[in-house]
């Protein structure tokens, strides 16, 4: 019995380890990329906690100033791939606050801190949320450092 | 557990996105001509008028942006979306055959940015004018 308990513990647990903390990688949702993806890069899941993404998706009305509503069902559809992807631990600004915009996190602060100021003002990029500007896949959601290319 | 419900959450996409392009296809002049007949329950009469949509277009109803901030004054040209600058498909159907074949689509759009733009949900009137004014637009 007691083995059984180990066996079925470590069989939940190894899949977990494998995945490593807070980078998984989810398969593209073509209804995110549609939806989401018509007025900016589809950001990928992993880049907030659940309960942000929660709160984004239930917010759509006042989307950082702008209307983005849905209907329910490709909401709930959208919502639910969100949350299921979703970085294993909430995402904190860098005041250690909760915040919904993936560029005020203290992760992407971090992963951004080698970028100069006056790289950031470049026209070609402007503003930080423009992920496409150097990540030249963004819009297929990947990051990886080798598809970087800062434009002049 | 996991591998259950992104099936079934795979199933919800793969369902939504045939339903999408299984939504009946009309033409621009269908969905025109639906605004307007919804446009005269209220006033008897109602025609559309490309002229009217244009003032509609490219001028401001009390909230920052108006239709041209994102798809500029040109309809015929790309746009750009004025916070993202993600691009922007042109509007106008000489340029664009997608544009008004999909009712859903272009319902989900007019809610969406009518808000932005007037700060209310437009009328069939305004819808009906815009439109015809992309529909003429060269």
């Amino acid at each position: 019995m007691r083995n059984a308990i180990v066996i079925i513990s470590l069989s939940l647990a190894l899949p977990a380890a494998l995945a490593g903390e807070g980078s998984r990688k989810a398969p593209a949702d073509p209804l995110l990329q549609q939806e989401c993806g018509s007025c900016h890069v589809p950001f990928p899941p992993r880049l907030l906690g659940e309960t942000a993404w929660h709160k984004l998706m239930g917010s759509l009305d006042k989307h950082f100033g702008s209307d983005a509503t849905l209907d329910p069902k490709t909401r709930q559809a959208i919502e639910a791939y969100l949350v299921a992807n979703a970085a294993r631990q909430e995402r904190l600004g860098t005041d250690g606050q909760s915040t919904l915009r993936i560029t005020e996190t203290a992760w992407y602060q971090r992963e951004h801190d080698e970028v100069g100021r006056a790289v950031w003002q470049r026209p070609s990029i402007k503003r930080a949320s423009n992920c496409a500007a150097c990540h030249s896949q963004a819009d297929q959601g990947s990051f990886s450092e080798r598809q970087i290319h800062i434009p002049k | 557990m996991r591998f259950l419900s992104q099936l079934l959450r795979h199933t919800v996409t793969l369902t939504l996105l045939c339903s999408t392009v299984l939504a009946r296809a009309e033409t621009p002049q269908q969905i025109q001509a639906a605004y307007e007949s919804a446009a005269r329950a209220q006033a008897p009469g109602f025609a559309a008028s490309a002229t009217r949509g244009n003032d509609f277009f490219h001028t401001q109803h009390g909230q920052e942006w108006t239709c041209a901030s994102c798809h500029t004054g040109n309809p015929s040209n790309p746009g750009k979306h004025v916070v993202t600058g993600k691009a922007i498909q042109p509007m106008a159907v000489a340029a664009n055959a997608e544009r008004f074949t999909r009712p859903d689509k272009v319902e989900k759009w007019f809610t969406r940015n009518c808000k932005d733009v007037v700060g209310r949900a437009c009328t069939a009137a305004e819808k009906a004018d815009v439109v015809a004014y992309l529909i003429s637009a060269k």
